[in-house]
């Protein structure tokens, strides 16, 4: 009884991995002590609204204001304590386009006053971009390692 | 008669039972002197239980004083009433007087431990000594270990007489306890409860509508000579 | 305490329904401390069994299959890792160290794993705890084997002892024996209190050198059988393994590491962060738990049920019973306090033959959770949260008593001295 139980709590966890689905987003968050990095994968629609390739004016335009508020507002989406004074710089911001699908990858370096170990940190995806539906977020620093499906503003994420 | 020789006063108590018109009880004046075996008699339907119950103070007189000792016991809580009756008074039924699950000492103890009181009346006297002479007196002192149901319907009346008599009660009130003895087993019964009730100054109030041991009581009233509404 | 007697008196003269309700009160806080421990036994094997290991690496399959069974040694791997493809990844300057991990044959029940010294010295559970030897040495020669501390204790082995491994099964007894090579235990591991005490330990060569001979799955003809003597530690290549561990330089370095390991060009390969994966399934389980909970609850409302039913049907039997103690001198809100004491008192022997049946189970449950589920059961008692739950349903109960208590009362007030049945 209980093996079944455990397959189907395996099927039920295992259902979200590795396709592409609007509004859903997966963010990698790595720190060792002080310094950390972000990593997000999420789907063109999400942030832009569209998936094909933005030639048009109007398209590029708001391709471009997207990513902007991506950069500008990455620390409303993901709010680490503010006792640790973390600052979060842009680093890498990619648009892979295949025929139908587009999706962003973008990195950002992390540096704190303080390491993160047993802080907490809040997402609020939804805020910023209102397509968001669901998150998944793994973070791992020193002795932790841990997921959380983000589904609406204000879910966190302690670090211990 | 004088007014400290009087246990019980009774003025104008009525009772009605729920929204009846009519009171089941009526009584303009009554009282019981001190010491007295007052046997009072009368069939059915004439009040009888409703009056002891209103001795007991379970029963609250809707009109008119009630005074036991001296105290009025219309303008007295229900909790108060009920610490009264622990202190002062013994209760004999007519019959089921005694908790099924507990021995005959347990039944007898009870009222010492439900009132502080009544403890207190025992003086500084070891209470096992008392309940024993008591029952020794009362030919139960072999049983006192027996579970109820091991024993006859004479020993219980006899158990539940001890538990009334414990701690010398002003006043031991009695509903037919003897309807389920046969005619000889009645005298003896009343007689051995006499002897005690004198020895305690105890006052004995019993109904029955079995005027047949009518005889044996120092005062024998029909109740329907003092209840007006009957 | 006059009513404690009471009560006690009472509820024993009634023996037969008080058994019932409390036994139904018990078999419901024995379900809901069942399920919260083992939601616990859940939770501590999952995060204990394995530490400091950033990335576990094994075919492309499901995260949680690789994981247990790797971790917990549930299931088997469908496909293998290339040794060429694991020696090409450990080049990788982000990595610290990796341990080999080749699964698939058994002893005796206990599954074999055929690793490198490695294990011994980076793989770490519970924080920072390190395997360590109680007897012996680590695997040196080509037959030696180390045997874990559930190995050793049920199987009663010694140093020295030769043993036999056998194919493809790593659970009960096989039909494949590989006893052309026995092997020689050279080292028992001190308990962990995880899976890994019921694991036999060799060198991948070991393991390696177990299927030289062995051609497509088939075991060897006689005339194909390569004699033990003929093999070699230093000789010998390996081929595949299972999976591997990996320990990166720094946690940043981790998240690179993973997303080139699941692109690797050569071979469709899977990186996990186990504590990732461990608290997807977590997420998993709590949501199985919640659910588990609130049937819980809904059977101590059923034994409350029962205890209502059974304590106001026998009011009716027990008038005369109070009508004598009120002729005694009860106040009617002392016969309401009796009979809730009795319910109270009910629910109390309830919850505590429940907390100990609990108890019983736990112990009775312990070793074929273990051998089943690689779940250890650390730490006894009970935790706040379980306390907690002991005394809702105690007061529950409690209250749930005040309502026959207050019919009584009614009944009583009613009644008076005069209850003609």
């Amino acid at each position: 009884m209980f093996k079944v139980l455990l397959i189907s709590v395996m099927v039920l966890a295992a259902r979200d991995h590795g396709s592409h689905e609007h509004g859903a987003g997966r963010v990698s968050i790595g720190f060792d002590g002080r310094k950390g990095r972000i990593e997000m994968e999420i789907p063109a629609e999400t942030l832009f609204g569209f998936e094909h390739e933005a030639k048009s004016k109007k398209d590029k335009q708001k391709k471009e204001e997207a990513l902007k508020n991506l950069e500008e507002k990455i620390t409303e989406m993901i709010v680490f304590d503010p006792a640790l004074k973390c600052e979060v710089r842009k680093d890498i911001f990619e648009v892979s386009q295949s025929k139908n699908h587009a999706d962003v990858e973008a990195d950002f370096t992390v540096s704190c006053d303080k390491a993160v170990a047993e802080s907490t940190v809040s997402f609020h995806f939804e805020k910023v971009f209102s397509r968001f539906k669901k998150v998944q977020v793994d973070f791992i620093t020193d002795g932790v390692q841990k997921s959380l499906q983000v589904l609406k503003n204000g879910d966190s994420l302690e670090l211990k | 008669m004088s007014s400290s020789n009087i246990l019980v006063e009774m003025r104008d108590v009525q009772y009605t039972y729920g929204a009846n018109q009519k009171p089941t009880v009526h009584i303009p004046e009554f009282s019981i002197v001190r010491g007295e075996e007052l046997f009072l008699y009368g069939p059915s339907g004439t009040g009888k239980t409703t009056l002891l119950e209103m001795l007991a103070g379970v029963l609250k007189p809707q009109q008119g004083t009630l005074k036991i000792l001296g105290c009025e016991f219309s303008q007295m809580s229900a909790a108060a009433r009920d610490a009264f009756r622990a202190e002062h008074m013994g209760y004999v039924f007519q019959n089921f007087n005694l908790i099924p699950y507990l021995t005959a000492q347990e039944n007898i103890e009870l009222p010492l431990h439900l009132s502080a009181g009544r403890r207190a009346r025992l003086g500084s006297v070891d209470s096992e000594m008392v309940i024993r002479a008591l029952c020794g007196t009362l030919g139960i002192g072999d049983i006192l270990g027996k579970k109820v149901g091991e024993l006859s319907v004479g020993q219980q009346q006899r158990v539940a007489v001890a538990r009334a008599l414990l701690g010398k009660p002003d006043l031991l009130l009695a509903d037919e306890p003897t309807s389920a003895l046969d005619t000889d087993h009645r005298e003896k019964f009343l007689k051995l409860l006499f002897e005690l009730s004198d020895l305690y100054g105890t006052t004995v109030v019993f109904v029955s509508h079995d005027r047949s041991i009518e005889k044996l009581f120092t005062r024998s009233i029909s109740l329907e000579s003092i209840n007006k509404v009957v | 305490m006059v009513f404690l007697k009471l009560a006690i008196k009472s509820l024993k003269n009634r023996v037969f329904t008080t058994g019932l309700t409390v036994l139904s009160i018990a078999l419901s806080v024995t379900l809901l401390l069942s399920v919260e421990r083992a939601k616990r036994a859940a939770e501590e094997g999952f995060t204990q069994t394995i530490s400091k290991t950033d990335l576990i690496v094994g075919a492309r399959s499901g995260p949680l299959q690789l994981i247990l069974y790797t971790v917990f040694n549930m299931g088997n791997a469908t496909h293998n890792v290339s040794y060429e493809s694991y020696e090409d990844i450990k080049k990788n300057p982000a990595i610290e160290w990796t341990i080999p991990y080749s699964l698939g044959d058994g002893h005796r029940g206990f599954r074999v794993v055929g690793t490198n010294e490695d294990f011994f010295k980076y793989y770490h559970y519970r924080g920072s705890q390190k395997i360590a030897l109680a007897e012996g040495d680590v695997f040196k020669g080509l037959w030696d084997v180390v045997v874990g501390a559930d190995v050793a204790r049920k199987l009663n082995y010694k140093l020295g002892e030769r043993i036999i491994v056998t194919h493809g099964v790593t659970k009960g007894e096989g039909v494949q024996n590989h006893d052309d090579k026995p092997f020689v235990v050279s080292g028992i591991m001190k308990p962990t209190g995880t899976p890994l005490d019921r694991g036999v330990y060799m060198s991948l060569q070991g393991m390696e050198a177990l299927h030289i001979d062995w051609q497509s799955g088939a075991a060897p003809t006689p005339e194909n059988a390569v004699p033990r003597e003929q093999l070699n530690k230093d000789t010998l290549k390996v081929h595949t393994i299972t999976a591997f561990f990996v320990g990166s330089k720094t946690r940043i370095d981790t998240l690179r590491l993973q997303r080139e390991i699941n692109n690797y060009k050569e071979e469709p390969l899977l990186a996990i962060i186990p504590g990732v994966t461990l608290s997807e399934l977590w997420n998993g389980l709590s949501y199985v738990e919640g659910v588990l909970r609130m049937i819980s609850w809904m059977v101590v409302v059923v034994g409350f049920m029962a205890m209502l039913i059974a304590l106001t049907t026998t009011l009716n039997e027990r008038r005369r019973e109070m009508a004598i103690l009120r002729s005694v001198g009860a106040t009617s809100s002392q016969l309401v306090g009796l009979l809730v004491f009795e319910s109270a008192l009910l629910t109390l022997l309830g919850v505590i033959s429940g907390a100990v049946l609990s108890l019983v189970l736990v112990a009775a449950l312990k070793p074929w959770l273990e051998t089943e589920f690689g779940l250890y059961l650390t730490g006894s008692g009970f935790t706040a949260r379980e306390w907690v739950y002991m005394l809702v349903t105690l007061v529950g109960g409690t209250l749930i008593g005040l309502v026959p208590a207050m019919r009584a009362q009614r009944l009583a007030l009613k009644d008076g001295l005069s209850v003609r049945l």
